[in-house]
């Protein structure tokens, strides 16, 4: 049987796809839970309220989007051309049961064993449990998302000898030089990084960047959990504040998983709905190149609030200023030439497009709400509130979400051969998940900045009315999501009416 | 609502707004106003936006970056309020503080990452740090107006951070 690179890739699709579906439907119903709990319908347990934050936080950020758009990765890097080779398809099916095998570990730890320190598990937490779990819950949770951060590292090794293959038509042999013109250098420097015949399609060049910057991130992040292993059975510790930056060098970048190859989607489909070519010049290479580089050195704003007296932290914060304003510039110059692509095109506007169009809206409006946590005289005051919490449920659910969301109703039909079950309830999920979505994060941002503190199982009293106010969206937008599931489950349980197209 | 919060509030509202409009533009042009843009020259105009990008981060980093909190001192004699957040408590000495003089206060901890959150009695946000295990950080502020101001843990610190609450008295 001949190998097809095409087929391979339209199976890790539909398989990361379908996988981290079920995760949202699991860690949205715990995001429902908490919610409720905080608004006095269904109080939770302390301990449970907190366990089931964790796995709402990993599941939903890992698990979901960043699984979900990792596995459209494969597909949208098929369409253009770029097939996963017989490694890059043992990478990506790897990164597949590493991913799926640590969110269970996720699951059975927090659910099961009451492992309760947060998604950033701040280290050295996992060993203060008061009294709630062991160190041996330590080990096995730290193992788990050892697993799941291997899984991040496998998929960007399987993109990464993707995106240097064949079909990339660069002059060089030199892997180096070939990954460099991946990520949109031929675009700055044609003759160092020429392609022949074919320049490198726009939407290669996000995909490429995040693949070697989540390795360079999530390596440390590895060691410290292993160290977390050793530390469970060992008496050895290491310096809090280290593993807090160590922490944040992976927390940092892992939001750019989602948000690159999400521009990738967006960089790919938009011109398709605008019937017309992506509107950029070589300015967007340059917007990369700052990327790059700068997605990976900007975790320190997470700790902007950390200045402990005679450590060098609050010079390395000072400098992460400017560095993560740099790092808005891709977001601008996107959203610019996606913004021309639509203007004044014949842009065909259905669920998936909606999706795409509200994506940007919110691209827009989440990515301005994060020009002020990256400021550090304003993080100051919405560090660690309610308003954090508004502003990444805006990017993730009403960003990165509405792109997951349309990317699955354009791809899935082709990936299926099965028509989508219902345009009318993709519709109806999409504006209702726009609308519910944006309402429920602009309460909390409102709660941020009235001073409510994030991660309370129960609220400051003053601070109760709005959560309680937030019900009924958050029964709307879970109730959208019910659409979704349905749609997906439906179609891929309908009749086939094509042949998947087995060739480019 | 804290003044620092109310410009956010201000400013995130003015940006929201253009930034619907925008978009709104966007969509209108996809239904009633399609034709033909040139697409080299809007291209090459991405220099220009990228540009007027740049110039507003500046503005916004010079305008904002020497309202920094690090490295503050209090004047020689001032008073010097000792934080120990622990799991689940603030241990606060003394717990009262003049107003109108600056106080520093040295916040530690024996246990794990906490934050330290001051609030007014009525809940306005006041001023925040983090506590980090294995050092001291010093938090400089002058309190004008006496009362009962409340401490909030604002870093998740395990079972019982919600109730981590203390307070202390600013006297006249």
């Amino acid at each position: 049987m001949t190998y097809d690179g095409r087929e391979v890739a339209r199976r890790l699709t539909l398989w990361y796809l379908v996988a981290s579906t079920v995760i949202l439907a699991a860690s949205g119903l715990l995001g429902w839970a908490i919610r409720m709990s905080q608004a006095d319908l269904g109080r939770l347990g302390d301990n449970t309220w907190y366990a089931l934050m964790t796995a709402h936080g990993l599941g939903s950020f890992v698990g979901w989007a960043a699984f979900a758009v990792m596995g459209f990765s494969w597909w949208v890097l098929a369409e253009l051309g770029f097939e996963p080779r017989p490694f890059g398809a043992l990478m990506g099916r790897l990164t597949f049961w590493l991913m799926v095998t640590g969110v269970a570990g996720v699951v059975v730890t927090t659910l099961f064993l009451g492992f309760a320190g947060s998604w950033v598990f701040l280290y050295p937490l996992p060993f203060y449990s008061a009294g709630q779990w062991g160190d041996v819950t330590t080990a096995l949770f730290s193992f788990s998302v050892l697993l799941a951060g291997l899984s991040i590292v496998t998929w960007c090794i399987g993109i990464l000898h993707t995106v240097v293959g064949p079909a990339l038509h660069a002059v060089s042999k030199n892997p180096v030089n070939r990954f460099l013109t991946s990520i949109g250098f031929g675009y700055l420097w044609p003759k160092r990084f020429a392609t022949n015949p074919e320049p490198v399609p726009y939407a290669l060049i996000p995909i490429g960047v995040i693949a070697v910057d989540m390795i360079i991130a999530t390596l440390p992040l590895a060691g410290l959990l292993v160290f977390m292993i050793v530390q469970s059975f060992a008496d050895v510790s290491v310096d809090p504040l280290l593993a807090k930056n160590i922490l944040w060098w992976f927390g940092h970048p892992v939001v750019y998983l989602l948000l690159f190859p999400a521009v990738a989607i967006y960089y790919f489909l938009i011109p398709k709905y605008a019937n017309r070519p992506l509107v950029a010049g070589n300015v967007v290479a340059l917007a990369w190149v700052i990327a790059v580089i700068a997605n990976v050195l900007v975790w320190a704003h997470h700790v902007y609030l950390d200045y402990p007296s005679g450590s060098v932290q609050s010079a390395i914060n000072v400098a992460m200023q400017p560095m993560t304003f740099a790092l808005t510039i891709p977001s601008a110059l996107s959203l610019y030439s996606l913004g021309f692509t639509i203007y004044r095109s014949n842009f065909k506007w259905n669920a998936a497009s909606t999706a795409l169009f509200l994506g940007l809206v919110s691209w827009l409006l989440a990515g301005l709400s994060g020009v002020i946590n990256a400021t550090i005289a304003f993080d100051a005051v919405v560090h660690n509130t309610l308003w954090i919490v508004g502003h990444f449920h805006h990017m993730a659910l009403l960003n990165i979400g509405l792109v997951i969301f349309g990317a699955t109703y354009h791809f899935l039909p082709e990936l299926t051969g099965r028509p989508l079950w219902s345009e009318t309830a993709a519709r109806w999920h999409i504006w209702l998940t726009f609308f519910a979505g944006t309402f429920n994060s602009a309460l909390w941002i409102w709660q941020g900045l009235e001073g409510a503190p994030r991660r309370f199982s129960v609220l400051p009293a003053a601070y109760e009315d709005l959560a309680v106010a937030a019900v009924p969206t958050v029964i709307v937008l879970a109730l959208a999501q019910v659409l979704f599931f349905l749609n997906v489950f439906l179609t891929l349980k309908g009749p086939k009416t094509r042949q998947v197209v087995a060739t480019a | 609502m804290n003044s620092t919060a109310v410009l956010i509030a201000v400013s995130y509202g003015i940006v929201t707004v253009i930034g619907v409009a925008v978009f709104l533009v966007l969509w209108r042009s996809t239904t009633s106003h399609k034709g033909e843009v040139d697409e080299k020259q809007l291209a090459r105009r991405e220099k220009g936006w990228l540009f007027v990008v740049i110039g507003g981060l500046l503005v916004l980093l010079f305008g904002t970056i020497f309202f920094t909190p690090y490295g503050e001192s209090a004047p020689p004699g001032s008073q010097v309020v000792n934080v120990e957040a622990r799991q689940f408590a603030f241990v606060i000495d003394p717990a009262e503080i003049r107003a109108g003089e600056p106080v520093e206060f040295r916040l530690t901890t024996p246990d794990v990452n906490h934050g330290f959150g001051v609030y007014t009695e009525g809940d306005e946000f006041v001023l925040q740090a983090q506590v980090v295990p294995d050092g001291v950080t010093n938090v400089v502020h002058t309190f004008d107006e006496p009362g009962v101001y409340k401490i909030l843990c604002l870093e998740y610190c395990g079972l019982d951070h919600h109730g981590m609450v203390a307070q202390f008295e600013v006297i006249p």
